[in-house]
């Protein structure tokens, strides 16, 4: 064993302790956000589903401006074509600007892609539906809107989780009694039948109560899974409140708001982010099962949900279109796999009981 | 005779934050029907070094680095997994710290017992079952019969570890390693228990190694004592003569440290000033120097050995062999003589 | 035992009433109802129905006919076959339904209730065991190829859509591949891929929760208590962890069944199997009244015996809970 650095650790009882400050004085503490981003960051699958869920995202926000065929444009005539490589097929000036009713900003990137690109679109890169309908541009036009739709439903859930269950959290006593009593009933309802009977009732009218129907959509999905949002949230609150870093601030006489916002909120943040994160492959994979049943998004526009239907009625034993059924299941599939990745990883990366973290004060 | 002998043992774990020296050049003798007390605080490693005779040490993060464990002419520590696992249970048993979760909380402990002896001797359900209704009454539970269809929760602490002790002494081993098994019960408890391991000793002449931390408990069961500090033995004596004259500062320092009843008029406790060394980081010299009153500049340079204290120390007499790691450990011996400090009752000398 | 299933009785009864009635309500509500789709006929046609089946009655007076015999008049619901007065839901008759016009609810759930049965206890028990046995392996050989393998198939698995799932199947074991049939129902060949494909998702995360289970259950003092007393891995794996490490995976047999439940919905369509999934769907966007109401009762009345059942099951397993937490 190698004789000890020069401080004499023998001498005083309190040398050790100045020994200590002397080695470790100069480190920095982190953060819990710095810490789960710094640990995120080595995760090697969480990266990779970080990268291609960007990529995604990228390509959705852009579809409009992407040189893609109309998705809507049908030719009925024609078979389903198979996929062609791109030096097959190099595309064609054929663009035929049919689209369901978009949004002006929409619109304007559209004309913006027409002048970039005159007429000029991809050729049937991943092949053509029954109808005629280019299947890349359906995959990522139709990617877009159950993105968006997943997003706004999964902050609908979000935001009636949080409210209702900080709330329940906070209050205490009777009302959050009441209030959970509640959340179990619901929870033991398959609430999914539930949405399924409103949404069949909403059926094909246009508006419901002033409320559009998309609207209805998204908030019937939200409906789903703000329970567990609740839930965990109440649970996160409730055990922070009696938490020991609380109670010192308050011995330091920090006011209510201030430990709400610097203390409390941080910490329910963490929890709140991982259920974001684990709930959004939940909320696409319920949009996609309520459009293929043909209670959610309908045609002419296009969500993955439909395009799985197209490809499920167009399955025949006679001519195996294999491309409506292997590129929708690769698209549907990796991004929700990369989103679960992505969770996990999140929800390990923010865990502050690992070892080696220190809990958060 | 010796029943069982450690040689030398170094256990250390590999963290993600460090290696830690668990035990360093830990030794042990155990002759049959004798007690033997591992006396130390916590971290001192006495649970590890209890747990890697039976081999229970978890290999990683666990290295076992050097030493045997000879055991019916067997190395317990690079024996075929077959042989370790007949010799557990059947040959060397151990009672853990904490009934409750020691026993499975999903099944009677008729069961849990039954299955000992029906895997090492091969005993039929019903057989076995009669056994352990025996076994239970010997340790002193009432109504043993209903007891083995008990599920843990439903007894008390105490009827846990006697429960426990019943299982571990089934098939008669030689060897019993008690790791602090009262620690989790309520003082007036632990008596008890203690004096069960005394009388199933005599009854089967079964060897004990007690791993404890409280110096008034192995005062009452050990016929000698080895104390440890921070991975290593610092001392070794019969039981009559550490509690009368500890020759190293560490056992000096818990003996003063320990509130007597007869003397608490006469003297204040003295605390040990200051903390154990932090495992992760390897010492040269003594373990105890950084809080040691007899520190000499020889101790923070080189590490004390554990050796015999030879015959011409003063005027007590010596019994069997003493061993104790400190330079100083005459000047230690000449301190203090601590007079009374067994418990009435127990035979000074076997 | 006995004060505890009284108790989820009434519990039950009280949610029942509760569905039926905001489901009741609800339906009435909604624009539309079951025969303005027969359009092609003229109004005579229509309110014809209507009177037939007492749409044009109040609405309280509905609710009443429907709940129970507490029509006072003598005319009464006549049910589909025109063979008797219909009796209300209290006295088991669950009503003509609108859309199948000579059948009554209790008749077309009578018919597709045990194929739904059927398709989703093999469901079930194909999760089940696939999931437990996947699990087992990971916990045993774990950071092996084999864990990280299992891992990352049951991760895709949960990821997926049950159909996309089914799609992917027929593709390959329809297409090509022939060996199963791609629709229909009747022997077990037509069982196999529709039970694999709604059976997978549940076995993925069964597979976790054992895994996971396992996992803890083996780091526990008990197993070390196990070791300890010369166990071999046998006895210590099946009788001591495995106990232990599927407690999770009962509790989560409950949402299991819902789950599968829900999926049958979409598998049942794809595979064109004459289950109550396709009854359900249809009869909310049909207005059938009476044949939703019946299928809703069904399942409310299946997932609380199944989650009633799930409890005792846990309790019995586990003798720390007592019953009245469950």
């Amino acid at each position: 064993m190698k004789p000890a650095a020069a401080s004499p650790r023998w001498d005083l009882p309190s040398a050790p302790l100045e020994a200590l400050l002397a080695k470790h004085g100069s480190e920095k503490g982190s953060s819990l956000w710095t810490q789960a981003w710094t640990r995120l960051r080595r995760d090697r699958a969480a990266r990779w589903a970080m990268w291609f869920l960007s990529l995604v995202g990228a390509i959705s926000l852009l579809a409009p401006l992407l040189p893609l065929p109309s998705p809507v444009a049908m030719h009925v005539d024609r078979e389903p074509s198979a996929p062609q490589a791109p030096w097959v097929a190099p595309g064609a000036q054929k663009f035929e600007r049919q689209y369901w009713p978009l949004s002006a900003l929409d619109r304007q990137l559209v004309g913006l892609r027409q002048t970039l690109f005159q007429e000029w679109q991809t050729g049937p890169l991943l092949g053509s539906d029954a109808k005629g309908r280019d299947l890349l541009s359906r995959l990522v036009w139709g990617g877009r809107t159950s993105l968006a739709v997943a997003l706004a439903a999964a902050l609908t859930s979000l935001i009636l989780g949080v409210v209702y269950g900080g709330l329940a959290g906070l209050l205490g006593g009777w009302a959050d009694r009441i209030m959970m009593r509640i959340v179990d009933g619901l929870y033991a309802l398959p609430f999914t039948f539930v949405v399924i009977f409103v949404l069949g009732l909403v059926g094909s009218s246009k508006s419901v109560a002033g409320v559009g129907r998309e609207v209805v959509f998204l908030l019937a999905i939200g409906a789903l899974y703000w329970l567990s949002m609740a839930r965990v949230v109440r649970g996160q609150v409730l055990s922070l409140k009696r938490a020991e870093f609380v109670l010192v601030a308050r011995a330091q006489g920090a006011g209510p708001l201030r430990i709400l916002f610097t203390h409390m909120i941080p910490n329910v943040l963490a929890v709140v982010v991982v259920y974001l994160t684990l709930t959004i492959p939940s909320v696409m994979l319920s949009e996609a099962f309520l459009s293929f049943l043909g209670l959610g998004i309908e045609p002419p526009k296009v969500s993955w949900g439909l395009i799985a239907v197209d490809a499920i009625e167009a399955a025949s034993p006679l001519r195996v279109y294999w491309w409506l059924i292997v590129f929708p299941s690769l698209a549907i599939g990796s991004v929700l796999l990369a989103l679960n990745v992505l969770g996990d990883s999140l929800r390990d990366a923010l865990d502050p009981r690992a070892p080696g973290r220190a809990a958060q004060p | 005779m010796k029943v069982l002998e450690v040689k030398n043992l170094r256990v250390r774990f590999d963290t993600p934050r460090g290696r830690l020296q668990a035990i360093d050049e830990f030794s042990l003798e155990l002759e049959a029907g004798q007690t033997v007390a591992l006396v130390g605080e916590s971290g001192s490693g006495k649970s590890v070094a209890g747990q890697a005779i039976l081999g229970l040490i978890p290999r990683p993060p666990g290295v076992i680095e050097t030493g045997e464990v000879i055991f019916g002419g067997q190395n317990l520590l690079v024996a075929p997994a077959e042989q370790l696992r007949r010799v557990r249970g059947k040959q060397i048993a151990i009672v853990f710290q904490d009934p409750l979760s020691a026993l499975h909380p999903l099944l009677p402990i008729g069961l849990q017992m039954s299955e000992v002896l029906e895997v090492h001797e091969g005993l039929s359900r019903r057989e076995a079952r009669r056994r352990c209704a025996r076994a239970l009454g010997e340790v002193g539970l009432s109504d043993p019969e209903q007891r083995l269809d008990a599920y843990p929760h439903e007894l008390s602490g105490g009827m846990r570890q006697r429960a426990l002790i019943a299982m571990a002494l089934l098939c008669n081993p030689k060897v019993l390693i008690a790791d602090e098994p009262t620690t989790a019960l309520d003082v007036t408890v632990q008596v008890q228990i203690l004096d069960l391991l005394r009388r199933l000793q005599e009854q089967h002449g079964t060897a004990i190694l007690f791993v404890s931390h409280d110096l008034g408990l192995v005062a009452r069961i050990a016929d000698r004592v080895q104390v440890m500090y921070a991975g290593r033995v610092v001392e070794v004596a019969d039981a009559p003569d550490l509690y009368r004259r500890p020759m190293h500062p560490y056992t000096l320092g818990l003996l003063a440290s320990v509130p007597k009843l007869s003397r608490a008029r006469e003297l204040r406790l003295l605390p040990i000033p200051g903390a154990p060394p932090d495992p992760l980081e390897p010492l040269s010299g003594c373990a105890f120097a950084p809080r040691c009153t007899f520190v000499q500049k020889r101790c923070v340079e080189e590490r004390p050995p554990l050796a015999a204290i030879a015959r011409n120390v003063s005027d007590v007499v010596l019994v069997g062999g003493r061993r104790s790691a400190c330079f100083e450990r005459e000047r230690v011996g000449r301190t203090v003589e601590l007079p009374g400090s067994l418990p009435a009752g127990r035979q000074d000398a076997r | 035992m006995q004060g505890f299933l009284l108790r989820r009785a009434a519990w039950f009864v009280l949610t029942l009433w509760a569905v039926v009635t905001s489901a009741f309500f609800l339906m009435r509500a909604a624009p539309g109802g079951p025969f303005s789709a027969e359009r092609g006929g003229d109004p005579l046609v229509q309110a014809a129905l209507q009177a037939r089946y007492h749409l044009d009655w109040p609405i309280w007076r509905q609710y009443l006919a429907y709940v129970g015999p507490f029509d006072w008049s003598a005319q009464g619901w006549i049910v589909g076959d025109g063979s008797r007065i219909f009796g209300g839901v209290l006295a088991g008759d669950l009503g003509p339904s609108f859309k199948y016009r000579d059948f009554s609810v209790n008749d077309v759930l009578a018919q597709s209730l045990p194929v739904s049965l059927e398709l989703g206890l093999f469901a079930l028990f194909f999760a089940v065991v696939v999931g437990v046995s996947a699990g087992l392996l990971c916990a045993l050989f774990p950071r092996g190829k084999l864990d990280l393998g299992v891992r990352m198939l049951a991760t895709a698995a949960v990821a997926l859509p049950n159909f996309v799932l089914a799609a992917l199947l027929i593709l390959v074991f329809v297409f090509l591949i022939p060996l199963f049939p791609v629709a229909g129902w009747g022997d077990f060949a037509h069982l196999v891929l529709p039970a694999i494909a709604l059976g997978t998702p549940v076995a993925a995360y069964i597979a976790r929760l054992v895994r996971a289970g396992l996992f803890d259950a083996l780091s526990q003092d008990f197993v070390r208590t196990a070791i300890a007393k010369g166990m071999p891995t046998r006895v210590v794996v099946l009788r001591h962890a495995l106990r232990q490490g599927l407690l999770p995976v009962v509790s989560y047999l409950g949402p299991a069944a819902a789950g599968i439940l829900t999926g049958s919905l979409v598998i049942e369509k794809i595979f064109f199997i004459p289950g109550t999934g396709q009854h359900f769907v249809n009869s909310a966007l049909n207005r059938d009244y009476t044949l939703a109401m019946g299928v809703t009762i069904l399942y409310t009345a299946l997932v609380f015996a199944l989650n009633t059942l799930v409890d005792v099951i846990y309790t019995l397993l586990d003798p720390r809970i007592p019953l009245e937490e469950a």
